[in-house]
């Protein structure tokens, strides 16, 4: 009971952050992962996303425009009208048009870490549910913008590929891959890692969502190496409030999701070593990855979705302005 | 060596229960949840790193809560090393445990009775002796009993006897205690080596111990060891002492005496009458330190019999003598049916004028008699039911109906006065009448001249009045002589011999005729006054002693004035009581339930003696004739009050108690047992506390 009233204040202080008027698109009670989980199938639940997270960004997306504008060009014939800076039109009488990031399209690949260790909830989504709806989310936002958006699913023995393509209908296969997929098997983290290398091309970025409970030490090098050969990799970290926060009482015999491992626990007598561990894992995994110059957003299933992208979408738009100025 | 013991050994029946942790900890272990869980390898790792610090804290933890329930147990179980074992022995120790069960004993500290503390510590005491010792239980309450003897080494057998001691109502002599303990142990053997002791345990207040103990001279000298059960509790009280009723005319006045045996004042003392749950006033009374107060009480009479009790409404030191009781008679009326033989249009000429006067004089209320008047035409049988005096004033004639009841309502315990005037023919009446005349009747003469008033002195004089009889009895000297003085110019004379059996002759004419004559009728009784009840044929109606004399005659025809108020008692005390006529016993019925039938003793005569008021409270009486119950009364019960000594709970002093124990044999005060010292109660209690503390530390962490 107590877990629930600290994760509902949680919750409730994510909305005020948002700071949005109640029950409009930016009402943050409409994503919450309760009210998300009783919407039927992955496509509505994202459809809600991405209206939260557009209307998040403070920017109005209604006609699938890219969202990140880049420079001007002069107006020349051809040119979409829709786009003429008007405003400069008015003051300096020339003629120019707007041009945005996404006029030059990404390939981007979204991978998905579909282990049976993603199969836990304390809440109404698994991790893996919700990393769906983070990846279908992304996706679709890539998709408006022109963006190529491919997938890798790993779930099983062999992980599951879509190529990346822009087209709109595109976002139904990827829904589709995800939604056929089951968790299960161990986390092979470095296999999505070397799926990726084997298929990107130039001026690719990936895009994980995973617990990142991998028992491999070297799996954390295969993404850095990737970064380190010019690929931009943001990593979303998915993790349920029972395994941050360890608040169970009673004598339990915990049992591995993903082999046959079990153990007899009295998680009073282990929560302060756990919280510890759990602690020096993080950090270590944060500070691993910022070193490597990965993009790294720590995420808990009980937040509404949309607040995850708009963190990484408002970031990374910050840091290209940073990029950008001499 | 001493040795751990327990006051209530069966309490370590619960021992095993310190083993519910570790069947907890494996109940737990087996019917663990199934958890599935995403992040084991962290579990994993955790355990592996902390397993040695978890198994130690388990199994502390299963230790600290196994000992702690332990320690309650233990506790709960009475713990104690008794220092009666301290110390060097020369030999084997027999002692007469002589335990005081007077009514002081029942004070209380708040939590437990002295007599309590006393018997708790004869049970350390038993439970602690050596095997080679002996020990025998001396009872002392109203007499001193020897319960176990001679000395038993049979802690079993002496802790039976101790069970079944209960504190009693009344006083106990712990001298004469001293001796029986000593007469027991002088027959337990011989030996120089046996120590002999006599272990008085009591709140030791100063009244147990009067005199100084004879011991056999050739018997060994025992020690006697006083040890006060009650030795730091205040021993201040107060009690409700004797309780006198007064009856006035529309009242009853109570008047309680109360007693302090305090060290300090009591100003407004509540107090309280009241007649069972119900109380009647309530009242407040300063009472000084040490002192007596009274306090007076004005209650409405109860109409029936009814026991009092003046109370003390609080709690102290002694609360059994926080109250008293009196009985109280009750107001019922004496109903009386009078029969006007010459009633009259003009009041005073009407034959009942001044009997109706004398007999009511300011209201029932004052007299305590109702009456109805008829004209014998009227009499009827039925009207006898519900009366228990008649008085046939001046009858000519009887239906014979009515005297067949007459003579049923007269045998069966009622009363019938008769008297004479100018409408009764002699012969009728001695014929209608009967057996029920105390004596035949033979003519009417006159002794002189009419004289209403007196005041010619004229006619004859009554004489030879019967002072020993009920009726006259109450009577003062003056009001007799008055009697004595009345003029009666005209009466009736008695046939000579014809007096019935056992007419007795309560008062003659100066002349040497018969007066007024009395003569048992079955249970009832007649009396016959050969004159006029108005001023035809006497003066006495005008005198002052007529009223008096026949309101008491109404309540002796009644059979009011047999019964006695009830006899009062100290517990323990004997108490006599009046056989009733035609009673050869009577029927005790204790407050405790308990029934004796009790007849005559030896030269007793009319008198039976009850001896077992060992409980305070109402014994009531019923007096029995040939095994059955009799209607009749003589007193309706016994009240049998606490001895008034036993509210004083001062302790005796020590110095002049040894002085005087001392003539007989050794004496030493104080514990022997060590109790307070001895007990481990605490110790394991303290214990229980700490590992309380460690478990919440533990299980904290």
């Amino acid at each position: 009971m107590a877990e629930t009233s600290k994760r509902n204040h949680r919750q409730h202080g994510g909305q005020q952050g948002a700071g949005r008027s109640p029950r409009g698109p930016g009402d943050d009670s409409l994503f919450d992962p309760e009210v998300l989980a009783r919407l039927s199938g992955l496509k509505l639940q994202v459809a809600r996303v991405v209206d939260g997270v557009l209307a998040g960004l403070h920017r109005s997306s209604r006609h699938g425009e890219s969202v990140d504008f880049a420079e001007h060009k002069e107006y020349a014939p051809g040119d979409d009208p829709r786009h003429l800076d008007w405003r400069l039109l008015g003051r300096s009488d020339r003629w120019y048009v707007k041009k945005y990031e996404a006029e030059t399209s990404m390939k981007v690949l979204l991978a998905l870490d579909y282990s049976g260790s993603m199969d836990y909830a304390s809440g109404p989504f698994t991790k893996a549910r919700y990393s769906a709806l983070l990846a279908a989310s992304l996706a679709m936002l890539l998709l408006r913008q022109g963006d190529s958006v491919g997938l890798i699913l790993d779930s099983g023995s062999q992980p599951t590929r879509i190529p990346p393509a822009g087209r709109a209908e595109h976002l139904k296969d990827l829904v589709h891959a995800i939604e056929e997929a089951t968790p299960q098997g161990p986390t092979r983290l470095r296999r999505v890692a070397d799926s990726y290398a084997e298929h990107a091309g130039q001026r690719c970025m990936l895009v994980l969502f995973s617990d990142l409970f991998d028992p491999d030490p070297e799996m954390l090098g295969a993404f850095k190496m990737l970064a380190a050969r010019g690929h931009e990799v943001l990593i979303f970290h998915v993790l349920d409030r029972d395994e941050t926060d360890f608040p169970f009482e009673d004598p339990a015999l915990f049992e591995s999701l993903e082999d046959e491992r079990s153990l007899l626990v009295f998680p009073r007598q282990l929560r302060d070593a756990y919280l510890e561990e759990m602690r020096i894992f993080l950090e270590g995994t944060q500070r691993a990855l910022a070193e490597g110059g990965l993009n790294y957003e720590l995420v808990v299933t009980d937040e509404p979705p949309h607040l995850p992208l708009i963190r990484q979408l408002s970031g990374r738009r910050a840091r290209r302005a940073a990029a950008r100025k001499p | 060596m001493n040795e751990l013991v327990f006051t209530r050994p069966e309490m370590l029946w619960g021992l095993p229960a310190a083993a519910l942790p570790l069947i907890i900890h494996l109940i737990n272990r087996h019917r663990a949840r199934r958890r599935p869980f995403a992040a084991m390898d962290f579990l994993l790792r955790v355990k592996r790193l902390s397993a040695r610090r978890i198994l130690l804290r388990h199994i502390l933890l299963l230790l600290v809560r196994t000992l702690l329930i332990a320690c309650l147990v233990l506790a709960a179980a009475g713990p104690f090393i008794s220092a009666l074992e301290a110390g060097a022995r020369r030999g084997p120790v027999h002692t007469a445990l002589v335990v005081d069960l007077s009514l002081s004993m029942r004070g209380n500290d708040g939590e437990i009775s002295f007599f309590g503390a006393a018997v708790e510590k004869a049970r350390r005491f038993l439970l602690s002796m050596a095997p080679e010792d002996k020990a025998c239980l001396v009872a002392a309450g109203l007499t001193c009993r020897a319960l176990v003897e001679p000395c038993s080494d049979s802690r079993s057998t002496l802790l039976d006897a101790l069970d079944r001691l209960e504190p009693q109502w009344g006083e106990s002599n712990l001298i004469a205690a001293i001796e029986t303990g000593a007469a027991l142990l002088a027959d337990t053997g011989e030996g120089e080596e046996i120590e002999r002791r006599i272990l008085l345990l009591t709140d030791a207040s100063a009244h147990a111990f009067t005199g100084t103990p004879q011991l056999a001279g050739d018997s060994p000298t025992p020690r006697v060891v006083l040890e006060n059960v009650a030795p730091d509790i205040p021993r201040d009280n107060a009690a409700v002492g004797e309780v006198r009723l007064r009856a006035k005319a529309r009242y009853l006045e109570v008047s309680a005496g109360l007693r302090s045996y305090s060290r300090g004042d009591e100003p407004g003392l509540s107090t309280e009458v009241a007649v069972g749950k119900q109380v009647l006033s309530r009242g407040f009374v300063d009472l000084p330190a040490g002192e007596t107060a009274r306090k007076v009480f004005h209650i409405q009479a109860p109409a029936e019999a009814e026991l009092l009790t003046v109370r003390l409404p609080r709690s102290d030191t002694l609360s059994a003598d926080n109250e008293r009781r009196a009985h109280v008679a009750g107001r019922r009326l004496v109903r009386a049916l009078l029969v006007n033989g010459d009633m009259r249009p003009v009041l005073h000429r009407d034959e009942l004028f001044y009997l109706e006067n004398a007999l009511s004089p300011a209201g029932e209320v004052s007299s305590g008699i109702r009456f109805t008047t008829v004209t014998p035409d009227r009499l009827q049988g039925a009207m006898l039911d519900d009366v228990e005096v008649v008085f046939l004033a001046n009858i000519h004639d009887y239906s014979p109906a009515v005297i067949s009841k007459l003579r049923g309502f007269v045998s069966g315990g009622g009363g019938l006065f008769v008297s004479l005037g100018d409408n009764v023919n002699v012969d009728l009446t001695n014929r209608v009448l009967d057996d029920l005349l105390p004596w035949k009747l033979r003519d009417v003469i006159a002794t002189g001249p009419a004289d209403p008033d007196g005041a010619h002195r004229r006619g004859t004089t009554f004489t030879r009045l019967d002072r020993a009889h009920p009726l006259f009895v109450p009577f003062s000297k003056q009001v007799l002589d008055a009697i004595e003085r009345v003029r009666t110019w005209k009466a009736a004379v008695l046939e000579p011999g014809a007096a019935g059996p056992r007419t007795r002759v309560l008062m003659d004419f100066a002349n040497g005729s018969p007066a007024l004559v009395e003569k048992p009728y079955g249970n009832g009784k007649v009396i016959l006054f050969t004159s006029t009840l108005d001023r035809d044929w006497s003066a006495w109606p005008a005198r002052a002693s007529y009223l008096p004399f026949l309101q008491r005659a109404t309540i002796y025809l009644a059979g009011r004035l047999e019964r006695l108020p009830p006899p009062e008692a100290t517990v323990g005390a004997p108490v006599d009581i009046p056989l009733a006529d035609g009673a050869d016993g009577v029927t005790v019925n204790a407050p405790d339930g308990r029934q004796f039938e009790l007849v005559p003793e030896g030269s007793d005569v009319g008198v039976v003696t009850f001896a077992d008021t060992s409980q305070p409270g109402w014994y009531a009486v019923a007096q029995t004739a040939a095994g059955r119950g009799l209607s009749k009364e003589t007193v309706p019960g016994i009240l049998v009050h606490l001895p008034r000594r036993e509210s004083d709970l001062s302790p005796v002093d020590a110095e002049v108690l040894g002085e005087t124990v001392g003539k007989a044999a050794s004496f030493s005060v104080a514990g022997v047992d060590g109790d307070a010292a001895g007990s481990r109660t605490a110790l394991f209690l303290l214990l229980a506390l700490g590992l309380l503390l460690m478990e919440a530390f533990l299980t904290r962490k």
